[in-house]
């Protein structure tokens, strides 16, 4: 499916995608930062 | 920043807790007679694990917690704090709190938990009984006319301005 | 050169204030539809008043001067700064009688607290309160955090050297794209997706709570603006605590983050350049200062009693810390566990993050970790000039979208900005202090104000102090116009009673 905004938005949805997907990524290193931090108190 | 004034009391309230978790187990059965109050709750004014009972008005909805257990909210002066039990206790209630009603007063006995384990941290109490004290019903709005009349004089007044904002465009 | 305004300056800033002001009585339209699709007929006469009120008051206004007279900078700069204030002091008048607030002040407070998008609420019985009093709160976010200024824009057709020099004054002066229509238009695209997308999937979690389809919607749309918004509006008494759910608490946090990120950055990545995220000063700064703060507050929980399992690290630690950083302030502790239960190191770190900020260019407050990250590059730069030899040429560059060099100017403003940053958090914390709130809580409150936050350790109540009321609503509205506008409009205030005085003597 492609969806067409105005040009030069046209990888709009790849760029969503790409968006949630280090944002996710982001709060998985995060949580793992976290762990060890609560580890070590 | 806080450091220096909030040691001393986590070192004493962490005390007080294990000195709970410790003795109080057996004791609290005969201790709960006396009523807590959901202010007191939230301000830690009652130790972490310990029986409580207090009562309020049920708010919003019950939701669900897995399976077969549901979350009630239990509002009294203006704070409300999430209470834990078994679906069929909460079938008791019948009205909530909304804008609409006023929901069911119910007195909960249960287990405070200041930062419950099972769910994330999050306060809670868990019931053990619930009882309906008061049945809930329709609160009495009434809509005040003058509100109407004077929204609707503004408005009118709006209009009359917004034409000569144009003739005044129109002149310049 | 001091240039004192003219009789006809104050007639063209009331015009535009006006126009502004129809335009908030016109947003009640929102709520006036909710409360009569959903029979809330006392609601809606709230709204009916609300809206005939703000027209003819602002239309009033509006015909002080002729239409379409230009705006010079100062002005512009004056008419952004007032924008925010005449808004809400119209915004708060269906709230004031409403019934939910104590005094008009408190809905004043809320409205600018909205408006703002900061979060700190004044309200009363908020679990009784009328779905569309909470769409009115709610959408204050929206209309707020997408910028009166840039809707104002968006909606008329404003391209007449007006609307770009009110765009400039609030604070977002980097150039996002080569024109107004085209940012703004951007800018609500990548908000309708995110809040389309958001309520989708907070209406998916509602219903599976065993929420009333009605009720699951509207609470996924308020919390999905509180969020994206970075507001931190609740529908319920309990905050985000309401909904005893990590779902919820998982999809809110990357709607924070969302709603965090540079829309210069968004653009970007929307036009297909993904590994911008990667390089961008910003972006960097950001995540660095998410990941050390999270990690000083997870190493605190885990020496506390009650939070040290890694469930309520996360829950407790890492979900306030991008809550107050992103400036949310949605919140699932009660307000005295934040000096009671979560430990001094843990809220040390989290007042960090609320007073360091998300990213420019988007709704979120605080000193903003673009400014960070340039001060931090201008302090390498000052070690590397006195290490190398006094002949050498020492420069630092940094990548901001395309690849910049860091001038003096660049860190002088991000300084200055900065500065007044800490100097407000802190006169703020005096000021609460001597209202005999403990200085921990008052610099809490004092910086979750300024920063646009709304995290509270229970300061803010609806029985604290007129005067500290006051205080907060100043903070709110200085801090969101990152107090270049504001000072100007008290500087061109001084100055024209000045002016006046030297006339009469």
């Amino acid at each position: 499916m492609e969806i067409r905004f105005h040009s030069p938005y046209r990888h709009w949805l790849v760029g969503l995608l790409a968006e949630l997907a280090v944002f996710t990524g982001f709060l998985a290193v995060i949580a793992l930062i976290a762990y060890v931090a609560s580890l070590a108190g | 920043m806080t450091d220096q004034r909030t040691l001393p009391v986590m070192r004493s309230a962490s005390v007080l807790a294990l000195a709970c978790a410790l003795l109080l187990p057996g004791v609290a059965h005969g201790a709960a007679a006396r009523e807590s109050t959901v202010i007191e709750l939230t301000t830690l004014e009652v130790a972490d694990g310990t029986q409580v009972t207090f009562s309020g008005e049920v708010v919003s909805e019950a939701l669900r917690d897995g399976e077969d257990r549901v979350w009630l909210n239990v509002l009294d002066e203006g704070v409300a704090i999430g209470v834990n039990m078994p679906a069929e206790m909460a079938e008791k209630v019948s009205v909530f709190g909304d804008h609409r009603n006023d929901g069911d007063v119910v007195r909960v006995t249960g287990v405070y938990n200041e930062a419950c384990r099972t769910h994330g941290g999050d306060m809670d109490v868990h019931a053990e009984t619930v009882d309906v004290l008061e049945q809930g019903g329709e609160r009495t709005l009434e809509p005040q006319a003058w509100k109407g009349v004077v929204g609707l004089l503004g408005l009118v007044a709006a209009f009359i301005g917004s034409r000569r904002l144009r003739r005044m465009r129109e002149t310049v | 050169m001091w240039v004192a305004p003219q009789k006809r300056d104050a007639r063209v800033i009331a015009h535009y204030t006006g126009i502004l002001v129809v335009g908030v009585g016109l947003a009640m339209i929102v709520p006036l539809i909710t409360a009569v699709s959903l029979g809330e007929w006392d609601a809606a006469l709230d709204y009916l008043f609300g809206m005939g009120i703000a027209c003819a008051a602002g239309m009033a206004l509006a015909l002080v001067s002729p239409p379409d007279q230009p705006l010079d900078r100062t002005n512009a700069l004056i008419v952004t700064a007032l924008a925010w204030f005449a808004a809400s002091v119209t915004a708060a008048v269906p709230l004031a009688v409403s019934g939910n607030y104590a005094s008009y002040l408190d809905a004043l407070f809320d409205a600018m607290s909205g408006l703002t998008t900061s979060g700190l609420t004044l309200v009363q019985d908020l679990d009784h309160m009328a779905y569309s009093h909470n769409m009115w709160r709610h959408f204050l976010h929206l209309i707020g955090g997408q910028g009166i200024v840039v809707a104002a824009v968006s909606i008329a057709i404003g391209l007449r050297g007006g609307a770009v020099s009110l765009y400039i004054a609030e604070g977002r002066d980097e150039k996002i794209l080569p024109n107004v229509m085209h940012t703004s238009r951007f800018i609500w695209f990548v908000t309708a997706v995110y809040v389309t997308l958001g309520t989708a999937a907070l209406a998916g979690v509602n219903l599976f709570s065993g929420m009333e389809p009605t009720r699951a919607g509207l609470h996924a749309f308020w919390a999905t603006v509180a969020c994206y918004d970075t507001g931190g509006f609740g529908p319920q008494s309990m905050n985000a605590l309401y909904y005893h759910s990590w779902a919820f608490e998982f999809v809110t946090v990357l709607l924070m983050i969302a709603g965090t990120l540079n829309f210069n950055l968004h653009a970007d990545i929307w036009r297909g350049d993904r590994w911008e995220i990667f390089r961008n000063i910003e972006a960097r700064a950001w995540a660095a200062n998410v990941a050390i703060l999270s990690a000083f507050a997870a190493l605190g929980l885990g020496s506390t009693l009650l939070f040290s399992d890694t469930m309520s690290v996360l829950r407790k630690g890492v979900y306030h810390v991008l809550s107050a950083n992103t400036g949310t302030g949605h919140q699932t502790l009660y307000t005295a566990q934040w000096v009671g239960d979560y430990g001094g190191l843990a809220m040390g770190a989290v007042i960090l993050a609320m007073a360091f900020g998300g990213m420019a260019s988007s709704t979120a407050g605080g000193i903003k970790s673009l400014r960070l990250g340039l001060i931090v590059k201008g302090v390498v730069l000052r070690v590397r000039e006195s290490l190398a030899p006094s002949s050498a040429v020492v420069r630092a560059k940094f990548h901001h979208l395309t690849d910049r060099e860091l001038t003096p100017t660049l860190l002088d403003s991000a300084l200055l900005v900065f500065v007044l940053y800490m100097v407000t958090y802190i006169s703020g914390a005096l000021v609460g202090a001597a209202y005999g709130y403990p200085i921990g809580e008052a610099l809490f409150e004092s910086i979750s104000a300024t920063a646009n936050v709304g995290l509270s350790t229970g300061v803010t109540s609806p029985a604290m102090p007129a005067g500290l009321k006051i205080l907060y609503i100043l903070q709110m509205w200085a801090g969101r116009l990152e107090f270049v506008a504001l000072l100007t409009l008290f500087a061109s205030l001084v100055i024209s009673v000045r002016r006046k005085r030297s006339q009469r003597s």
